[in-house]
């Protein structure tokens, strides 16, 4: 179930609000939202709902074993992880790998659950959670807002939301705020980029440099406009019933470095693999050569993690690459000042480039894909458009993104005004209204599109 | 701020209705050929003052009736009042409603998918009703109207305000320009069949359509028909169910699903009261005989598809049912 669904919020959750809020006893409560996480997850399939219950079980015993242990903790916390890891890498790995003839589906959130649990049995580990329960365990992997494509959240910091007091209803108001904005993001931002992307990439024989230019741009703020909506989504969702899930996106587009960006791209992601990986191999408290390898393996492991293949190795590479060359470059005394606006500039083209990669999957058409981009053959550009052409051209709609990504308030921010203590504009509430009729009656007219981290 | 969220929504939706309130009945152009095509069926079937045959449906009927030799078998003025299966069931019944008279014949080769319509009007009958035909807005239920008014696109809506339309249409494929005195299609010899009609045709030999597994012949459609029928019985006019022409697909003899469909369509439609004569796979021919898709013949199948249709229907023209 799609949150950009009719299903998902008539059928499902809307009864599901309502409910919660009429039961009075916390305990109920918690039981309600885990009966219905699994109803939402088992909604995708019996084998992935299978895998997911055997991951939860498996890990949960692991835990109590490591905390009730005296000697052998590492080793079991290695184990746990080997563990983890396995569902993971056949599925998402065999194939590729030539483990297996055939490709099979992968199980819906793998990626999110397995890193989620692995960061758990190291707070365990490391003694950062006192005592676990059952039911808050299954709690903390499956609610549903934060299952399919994170955030990553941390043990403590979501059980400790669950005392489910009287209904926060500033909560509830922040929910349906990003809740809307999400939606809006999702089905008219970045699902009216899918066909322009398509068209670029599908077609990479036969369009022009310029088309090819049109289809990375349109699929960099396709991305950008999914994972932000989904990031919005799910935190909104979660608000509904109480829970403060951690910010996850924070508009990355504006970074002045690759540095930046990292901190606001995917940012729970971004610090679990700073947590887990890159902190254990020493982080920056080593030598520069030291550091760099903890940055490339680090990041290696990112690309992987989004999906097997040439390209999402080598997108991992060189976004390390490049967070080591800012590195050193951050180091030397005898920078240059170079203004924002082109640091951001130079940023957003070098991310979106490497999108590429992230797109096509394929390391032959991906470099086929650059030949055309940097063959800048304009050729075929369009000057003279009628008014209509030019309301309805892809050129406007990627003018527009630029306008809403880098000049307009990000989701934290509008947020964070609606949270504040100071009387909210008539006006404000309008446009958010606005945005979800918007977003709910176009979806009657469009085909539901899943997000792509959903792929993940 | 939650009351005056849900106020504001509400607030919107009214503005909405509004939009659409103030564009209804500006013409728009995707709809403009079929318009212009009912006109011309309209006065041919006005200026008939005997009892007449009337062949209802969508383009099946447009394309693979050959109305002369109908008139020719039986006798009696035939009108061809097939245009278009988009604008849906409840519109084909509106629009022939009115040229109705007692003892009129109707006879009525609909494609299969309008038999399970199912209060989810398509596009272009979204598009003619609030250009053209507003007053059978009132007249639908509650359900089809609130579908209308969520499922209209922005597209049509600006094209409602700054369309500059309305004249009739008389280049292309579709028009009246191709429609001969009786309204039937004159533009559909195989010497006109391009190249990207026959792709079209067997793109759907190879993914044919499954009405079958679609079918729901507890829909609102039904009860549209059964109401039609009687009110041609209240003025005495005789209505006959045949089978439309599709393009043949063995998958609709050897799938079950769909064997079942076409095979039970007569049981099931007699047992609601409507009266079905023939065998839908009598009316399927090969993918040769269609013109540019699978509902379309040529000028030379729609004979063989009249001729089989007079042969089904003979015995029931002239007795009183």
């Amino acid at each position: 179930m799609l949150f950009n669904s009719y299903e998902f919020i008539f059928k499902f959750l809307i009864p599901i609000f309502i409910i919660f809020q009429y039961i009075n006893n916390k305990d109920i409560k918690l039981y309600f939202l885990i009966i219905t996480s699994i109803v939402f997850y088992y909604l995708n399939g019996l084998e992935p709902f299978l895998i997911l219950i055997s991951s939860i079980l498996i890990n949960y015993w692991f835990a109590k074993n490591i905390q009730n242990r005296l000697k052998s903790k590492k080793k079991f916390l290695i184990t746990i992880i080997i563990v983890n890891l396995l569902p993971l890498i056949y599925y998402k790995y065999a194939y590729s790998l030539s483990l297996i003839e055939e490709s099979i589906i992968i199980p819906l959130a793998i990626s999110f659950y397995t890193f989620q649990q692995i960061a758990f049995q190291f707070d365990i580990y490391q003694k950062k959670i006192d005592n676990i329960t059952f039911k808050n365990y299954i709690f903390f992997v499956t609610f549903f807002p934060q299952l399919i494509a994170g955030p990553i959240v941390h043990y403590k910091g979501l059980i400790k939301q669950i005392n489910f007091n009287k209904i926060n209803i500033k909560y509830v108001e922040m929910g349906l705020i990003l809740f809307s904005i999400g939606l809006f993001k999702k089905v008219i931002l970045a699902n009216s980029l899918i066909p322009i992307s398509n068209y670029s990439f599908d077609n990479i024989h036969t369009i022009s440099s310029y088309d090819a230019w049109i289809g990375i741009l349109a699929y960099s703020f396709e991305i950008y406009f999914d994972f932000s909506a989904y990031s919005d989504m799910a935190i909104g969702l979660a608000l509904f019933f109480g829970i403060k899930l951690p910010i996850n996106f924070n508009s990355p587009y504006k970074s002045i470095n690759i540095r930046e960006f990292w901190r606001s791209w995917h940012i729970t992601l971004s610090t679990f693999l700073k947590e887990h990986i890159y902190i254990p191999l020493g982080g920056n408290r080593v030598s520069i050569f030291r550091q760099s390898f903890n940055l490339l393996f680090t990041m290696i492991i990112a690309g992987i993690w989004h999906g097997s293949g040439l390209s999402f190795f080598l997108w991992g590479l060189i976004h390390g690459l490049l967070l080591v060359i800012y590195n050193i470059y951050n180091k030397n005394l005898y920078t240059i000042k170079i203004p924002k606006p082109i640091s951001i500039l130079i940023t957003f083209i070098i991310i979106t480039l490497l999108w590429v990669l992230f797109k096509v999957n394929n390391i032959d058409m991906a470099l086929e894909y650059y030949k055309l981009l940097f063959s800048f053959n304009f050729d075929n550009i369009n000057l003279k458009l009628s008014f209509e052409q030019l309301i309805l051209s892809k050129e406007l709609l990627l003018i527009l993104m630029i306008v809403i990504v880098m000049f307009l308030p990000n989701s934290l921010e509008v947020s964070n005004y609606f949270k504040s203590d100071k009387k909210i504009k008539d006006r404000y509430i309008f446009v958010i209204a606005l945005l979800l009729f918007i977003s709910l009656k176009s979806m009657a007219l469009i085909p539901k599109e899943s997000f792509i981290y959903f792929n993940f | 701020m939650l009351k005056k969220f849900t106020l504001y929504f509400i607030l919107i939706f009214l503005l909405w209705l509004l939009i659409l309130f103030i564009q209804a009945s500006n013409p728009t152009k995707s709809t403009q050929w079929v318009f212009d095509v009912y006109n011309k069926k309209y006065n041919i079937a006005m200026s008939i003052k005997k009892p007449k045959i009337v062949v209802m449906a969508g383009s099946n009927a447009l394309f693979g009736i050959n109305s002369k030799m109908l008139e020719n078998k039986f006798k009696m003025p035939v009108v061809n009042y097939g245009v278009n299966a988009g604008i849906d069931l409840p519109l084909i019944l509106y629009l022939t409603k009115r040229i109705l008279k007692p003892k009129d014949i109707v006879i009525v080769p609909l494609e299969y998918p309008l038999y399970s319509y199912n209060a989810k009007p398509l596009e272009l009958m979204i598009d003619y009703i609030l250009s053209r035909e507003s007053k059978l807005f009132f007249q639908l239920t509650l359900k089809e109207q609130l579908f209308i008014i969520w499922n209209i696109s922005w597209k049509r809506v600006s094209n409602g305000y700054f369309y500059k339309g309305g004249k009739v249409i008389k280049i292309g494929q579709y028009g009246i320009h191709h429609i001969d005195k009786y309204g039937d299609q004159t533009y559909s010899d195989i010497k006109y069949k391009t190249s990207n009609m026959k792709n079209i045709l067997n793109k759907f030999d190879k993914e044919p359509q499954t009405y079958g597994k679609d079918s729901n012949l507890n829909s609102l459609g039904i009860k549209y028909l059964k109401e039609f029928v009687l009110l041609c019985k209240n003025r005495n006019i005789k209505v006959l169910f045949v089978p439309s022409t599709l393009m043949y697909n063995k998958s609709y003899l050897k799938d079950k699903i769909e064997s079942k469909f076409y095979n039970n369509l007569k049981n099931n439609l007699n047992q609601k009261g409507l009266l079905f004569i023939g065998n839908p796979y009598n009316y399927m021919q090969s993918k040769d005989n269609y013109f540019d898709t699978i509902y379309h013949l040529t000028t030379k199948a729609r004979d063989i598809r009249t001729k089989r249709l007079i042969k089904d229907i003979s015995q029931y023209i002239n007795i009183k049912i």
